[in-house]
């Protein structure tokens, strides 16, 4: 079965179409790469797949795991293992990361019928992971993403993938803002979630990032559908030639 | 019938707000009675009070804030009402804070419960009705010196009624190394009683505490609660005062606090509003010496048919002197929140820093929030601020923390905590502000639910 399944997708914001009729899927242990112009509706489809608010969906279906997506709430979602690593993460004064870490997996513990989780055994559990992706204790009990840099913001949205463990993940733009160094070091905690139950859909606008997270299947998003999928060469083929060919198909 | 009586109605009130025609029997009750200036002053406070009756809402500091219950409670001045006993503090009180403590109940000192300091030489913390029996020279030369009467109903109210209350005179010097807890007990009877504490603290050049205030409610009996604190703080002296008001569902709790700040001295407080059905704080301060600094900051939690106030005034007369005032509101469904709040920099009072800074969050359609924060400067070479914002939760927020698998009543129930604990991080004492912060919590679990 596939993990995601997206058939004739539309919808709108504010009464304005952005997905015009979108087919996309998933199985697992596949990488998907989705590239396109800039209001193209990237970011539209990572809201609806999380189920933000403020979309309206005119047609189509989404299935996860075969069942209806949007019979479930965000939370649902979420705990059902869908996770968006956003695009531009939101500052939240007054919560620090750890308690924020510590009450999502709570959340999805403890839906799933287990125990919350040992104080000693989480802090344990957030420090292996958040070594490994550069995330300091300061940074930890700083509050979430208040002050942090563009690349601290994304490093703690790849910590927090990499604690809640998700069954599909969606990275909006998560290479942007990264240096170098930050880039190798996110693409590596992304690539040690790869596993065969696990798919992942990465959304960008360069090819560098596919050079270090490789897809299986890379795709151009252009007018609110897919106009393009290809494998990794399409990558290289959109870096050197732009998006025109496709615009002006669509139009 | 209706038209006819109401006239009759006003007339009366005009006559008898409560607790005046009732002062001529409850004062032979009161500590001190035979000492002839307090038996002036007390009638020059009911004279005044009186003359105006309760404050009225043309008033503009009380445009926002009917007191008119307090007409229909039938009031009786709890010299005149059966006396309570009770045997043990409630233990949210109790366990506010470690240290000594100063208990009253229905505005009585409290010796059995309480627990006070070995002092040094010289200092006193007592009750003011024993020091209007050994030492009321003192009292003389201190009381009603910072909270004015004129214009003042609630305060010229107090006076009329001045009897008991915490009395602190720290003589140069002293540092008190634990905090003192002043608890302040109303335990009504059948009677709808009207408590009216005075508090004063005299720290003379260079002495320090921290003062913890808590004020809780017995029982669900309707009662008035009338205090007013003095505080006068002379050179390099500092004083935190961190209060709970955490008074019965019916009960009115009306505060005032007048404080004047010497050189360098510091006045550092902290309010939490968030018992009572109607509660109101008023603090005043007046900077007189050099480099002296005042930090009023507080959280008011106003659920469902409450109402929380906030008056404040920041009065900068001398040069470099600062003043910071952080205040977040949390209002419910039909709740209300009052901020005023004014800082007011004298023509020569140069180089004055003073920043205020007002921010609430709005729970549900029907919750309301007056605010008005003022600067009114007279200096060129200041540094002043002010800021008021009101809004609903972020939306933003809520998704990002139901994206990460957090049901969305937990999720709102974060975002509030947080927004409140912007706040109570202004209460520099780790123990207290996480004391504060479990206050707080409580709150949170009866007015906005534990999820599941
Ligand atoms: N609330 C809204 N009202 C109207 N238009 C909106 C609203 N939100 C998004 N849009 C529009 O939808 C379109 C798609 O936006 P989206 O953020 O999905 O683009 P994107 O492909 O992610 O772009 P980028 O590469 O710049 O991140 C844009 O034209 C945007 O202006
Ligand atoms: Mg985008």
């Amino acid at each position: 079965m596939s993990l995601l399944e997206i058939t004739g997708l539309r919808a709108a914001v504010d009464g304005k179409e952005i997905l015009t009729g979108l087919d996309l899927t998933i199985n697992p242990g596949e990488v998907h790469a989705i590239m396109g112009p800039n209001g193209s509706g990237k970011s539209t489809l990572s809201h609806i797949l999380a189920g933000r608010d403020g979309y309206e969906v005119l047609a189509g279906s989404v299935r996860y795991d075969g069942a209806d997506l949007f019979a479930l709430g965000a939370d649902e979602r979420a705990r059902a293992g869908i996770f968006l690593a956003f695009q531009y993460p939101v500052e939240l004064p007054g919560v620090t990361g750890m308690n924020f870490l510590k009450t999502a997996l709570n959340a999805t513990r403890t839906s799933r019928g287990e125990s919350e989780i040992d104080a000693m055994d989480f802090l344990k559990y957030i420090r292996a992971r958040a070594a490994k992706l550069g995330v300091s204790d300061d940074m930890l009990r700083r509050f979430v993403n208040v002050g942090f840099s563009g690349g601290e913001k994304k490093r703690f949205e790849i910590l927090q993938m990499a604690v809640l463990e998700p069954r599909l993940a969606i990275l909006d733009e998560t290479d942007s803002g990264l240096d170098i160094d930050a880039l190798k070091v996110v693409a590596e905690g992304v690539n040690a979630m790869r596993a065969p139950d696990r798919g992942l859909l990465v959304i960008t606008h360069y090819q560098r990032l596919l050079d270090y997270i490789v897809p299986d299947h890379v795709h151009v998003l252009a007018n609110g559908r897919i106009a393009a999928s290809g494998g990794k060469e399409l990558a290289l083929e959109l870096e050197e030639k732009g998006y025109g060919r496709f615009l002006d198909a669509a139009a | 019938m209706a038209v006819s009586s109401t006239p009759r109605r006003k007339h009366m009130q005009k006559n008898h707000p409560p607790l005046s025609a009732s002062h001529p029997a409850a004062a032979p009750h009161l500590p001190g009675g035979p000492l002839p200036w307090l038996g002036r002053l007390r009638s020059e406070a009911i004279a005044s009070y009186q003359a105006g009756g309760l404050p009225s809402r043309k008033l503009e500091d009380w445009r926002n804030t009917p007191l008119d219950h307090l007409n229909s409670l039938n009031l009786t001045p709890v010299e005149l009402a059966t006396p309570t006993v009770i045997d043990a503090v409630p233990v949210w009180q109790r366990d506010l804070v470690d240290g000594h403590s100063a208990v009253f109940v229905n505005g009585r000192y409290y010796p059995s419960l309480s627990r006070l300091p070995d002092l040094p030489d010289g200092a006193a913390i007592g009750s003011l009705a024993d020091l209007l029996e050994t030492r009321p020279d003192v009292v003389e030369d201190h009381i009603g010196r910072l909270a004015t009467i004129q214009g003042h109903a609630m305060a010229a109210l107090n006076t009329a009624y001045l009897g008991d209350g915490l009395v602190v005179f720290l003589p140069p010097g002293t540092v008190l190394d634990h905090p003192l807890h002043l608890i302040n007990i109303a335990a009504p009877t059948q009677d709808a009683v009207a408590i009216q504490p005075r508090h004063l603290l005299i720290l003379e050049t260079g002495s320090a505490m921290t003062l913890v205030e808590s004020n809780g409610g017995l029982g669900g009996t309707a009662y008035l609660s009338n205090a007013v604190t003095e505080v006068s703080l002379a050179a390099g002296a500092r004083l935190q005062h961190v209060k709970a008001q955490l008074e019965s569902p019916n009960a009115t709790h009306l505060a005032t606090t007048a404080v004047s700040v010497g050189e360098g001295a510091h006045f550092d407080a902290f309010t939490l509003n968030s018992g009572a059905a109607l509660a109101r704080q008023e603090t005043y301060v007046n900077i007189t010496g050099r480099h002296g600094a005042a930090r009023v900051n507080g959280a008011y939690l106003a659920a469902a048919g409450r109402q929380q106030d906030n008056l404040t005034r920041i009065v900068h007369d001398t040069t470099d002197s600062v003043s910071r005032q952080n205040f977040r509101g949390v209002i419910d469904a039909r709740g209300k929140g009052v901020f005023q709040g004014k800082v007011l920099v004298k023509r020569h009072a140069q180089r004055t820093d003073g920043h205020q800074l007002n921010r609430v969050l709005l729970l549900a359609p029907g919750a309301r929030i007056d605010a008005k924060p003022e600067l009114e400067i007279y200096a060129d070479d200041v540094k002043c601020s002010h800021g008021a914002t009101a809004g609903e939760l972020d939306d933003g927020a809520l998704f990002y923390l139901c994206a990460r698998g957090i049901p969305r009543p937990i999720a709102r129930r974060m975002l509030i905590e947080a927004f409140v604990g912007e706040a109570l991080a202004e209460i520099a004492n780790e123990p207290l502000r996480q004391s504060f912060t479990a206050l707080v919590r409580e709150w949170l679990d009866e007015h906005i639910g534990v999820p599941a």
